[in-house]
């Protein structure tokens, strides 16, 4: 028999927060963080995107992660342990030290760490790690003889030795190799790290499904505990994007998938999935949210807060296109009718759907056309991503956590900057209270991932 | 500053990394300990204290032998070198700040 899986904890960092609390005011206020680019990348590159959403450094030292494990982690890491520890603390699942030296801790009250799973989606991993890398070992030397040939030049040449300084401060790198690197750029990193941080020994699983990673890891962390292997998992994902040369970005840029500010407009209007002068997604910095599912009669029998009960979840691939999405959205639409199935829900029991929604011109056609198609113009429907931007692989986690916060009071956040919707569809235009039995949280992804989870709001 | 009074300076910070590093506590650690036998120091460790080091210091360490290290006091020594061959290169000193 399927055993049930309750959330009993949310941890969230985002650019709309650090923390649960501060997010979910955030959402509920329809707040945005929308930047410039830094000027120091249009010395690279020509952009047709200049906005993006960028990422506050969390008070690291408030989590106890000081600057010598700054130093050895990939920021992926770092905010996996950050969003699990808030976590774990809603969950009332306390820590205690395990390892002072190497600033571990075992997990309190009576979890087994050999029945306990981590289960996280990342995009891209350590890819800024992985640049630093490569920057330093590519660009020490050569900068050492730039700077060997401006000495030698003197004052002879004046113009050319500006220019050559120049050029050579423009070669951005590390002053130092990091001994890390390996560990900091493995697509596992932040998995691994956090197992290792808990002392966690069941299963550890990373998913790359791009920008359905969290919602995959999340799935993935249900059908564990539901299938007995597992009776805890902290699920959810990462991301974090960041170069000194806008290099992550301006990929984004080139495949002409990034909102366009229109003169004029103010930037933080620029971002508009559903609408019908939307022009592409808010590239963010990064984020995290993980989630700590629980068996049922465990979760209970402790006492926990049972935020929402995961009901559902199912995953199908498009096998069409690397980047582009099945125009038709078949199987987006088999993948959202078979996590329904997997949950026993009906389309007209579902009241919410926290939709992918990114705002690109292609992928919101045909986001919508299914939705109409299974649901009908009956559930609300909004994008978490017209509030963060695009976190790819953190996404779907923080989308899961606003459909469990969302189930959690019974309102949701506005679509923001929807003026003119591109459907008939019951878009949130404004917070109030709302009766949500079940709610669906989806995700789609570049590789033609298609991912689904069905929540419940009882427990 | 004088060369005593640099030395000092040098192994107040040094100690001060390796507490952090290895959790020990400050007063432990003299100029005579060494990192294996009596710190404890692993090979991660020793990872470890390079780049906190490097970062502490601001500069290379990797490439001046600074693993093959057996003492605290050693590390000094190689700081203090390395700052004294940066002053009269007639760059930035590495040490003291």
């Amino acid at each position: 028999m399927r055993r049930r899986v309750a959330v009993t904890g949310l941890g969230v960092v985002s650019s709309l927060g650090d923390g649960v609390e501060a997010f979910w005011r955030a959402c509920l206020a329809g707040e945005t963080r929308v930047a410039p680019i830094p000027e120091s990348w249009l010395a690279y590159a020509d952009f047709a995107s200049r906005l993006w959403s960028p990422l506050a450094d969390p008070d690291w030292d408030a989590y106890g992660l000081g600057r010598i494990e700054r130093l050895q982690n990939d920021r992926t890491a770092l905010l996996a342990m950050a969003a699990a520890f808030q976590a774990l603390a809603a969950a009332g699942i306390g820590r205690e030290v395990r390892d002072e030296k190497r600033n571990t801790f075992a997990l309190c009250g009576g979890v087994a760490p050999e029945r306990t799973g981590v289960s996280l989606g990342t995009g891209i991993g350590g890819i800024s790690s992985a640049l630093r890398s490569t920057l330093h070992q590519a660009l020490t030397r050569p900068k050492g003889a730039l700077r060997g040939l401006c000495g030698r030049l003197g004052d002879a040449e004046p113009n050319a030795l500006m220019e050559l300084a120049t050029t050579e401060r423009r070669l951005v790198a590390p002053a130092r190799a990091n001994p890390f690197a390996v560990a900091m750029t493995m697509p596992n990193t932040a998995t691994s790290a956090l197992s290792i941080k808990l002392s966690i020994v069941g299963p550890q699983r990373t998913h790359c499904a791009a920008c359905a990673s969290g919602t995959v890891a999340i799935g993935h962390g249900y059908r564990s505990i539901a299938a007995g292997e597992t009776d805890l998992v902290l699920a959810g994902g990462v991301e974090y994007l960041d170069d000194d040369y806008g290099a992550i970005f301006h990929s984004f840029d080139l495949a002409r998938t990034l909102v366009r500010g229109t003169p004029g407009d103010p930037p933080e209007r620029a971002n508009r999935p559903f609408d019908r002068a939307r022009s592409g997604f808010l590239f963010s910095q990064g984020g995290g949210a993980v989630l700590v599912l629980e068996e049922m009669e465990r979760a209970r029998g402790r006492g926990a807060p049972c935020l929402a009960e995961v009901v559902g979840f199912a995953e199908t691939s498009d096998a069409y296109n690397l980047m582009v999405m099945e125009p038709e959205g078949r199987q987006i639409a088999r993948a959202i009718t078979d996590a329904l199935a997997d949950a026993g829900v009906r389309p007209e029991e579902v009241d919410y759907v926290n939709a992918h929604g990114t705002g690109t011109v292609a992928n919101d056609e045909t986001e919508a056309a299914v939705l109409a198609q299974i649901f009908g113009p009956r559930p609300l429907v909004n994008s978490t991503k017209s509030l963060l931007g695009h976190t790819l692989g953190a996404s779907g986690a923080l989308e899961a956590a606003v459909t469990v916060l969302s189930l959690q009071h019974q309102t949701t956040h506005v679509c923001r900057n929807l003026e003119e919707p591109i459907a008939d569809l019951n878009f949130v235009r404004r917070v109030e209270p709302h009766a949500i039995r079940a709610a669906l949280s989806q995700s789609f992804a570049f590789g033609g991932h298609n991912a689904a989870l069905v929540f419940k709001a009882s427990c | 500053m004088s060369e005593a009074a640099l030395r000092e300076e040098v192994f107040a910070r040094v100690r001060r990394v390796v507490g952090e590093v290895l959790k020990t506590p400050e007063e432990r650690i003299t100029l005579e300990s060494r990192y294996q036998e009596d710190l404890k120091a692993d090979s991660f460790d020793t990872l470890s204290l390079l780049v906190a080091l490097e970062e502490e210091f601001d500069r290379t360490l990797e490439d001046e032998g600074s693993l093959q290290l057996a003492t605290v006091g050693e590390t000094v020594e190689l700081i203090l070198s390395l700052a004294g061959r940066t002053a009269a290169d007639g760059s930035a000193p590495a040490a003291g700040g």
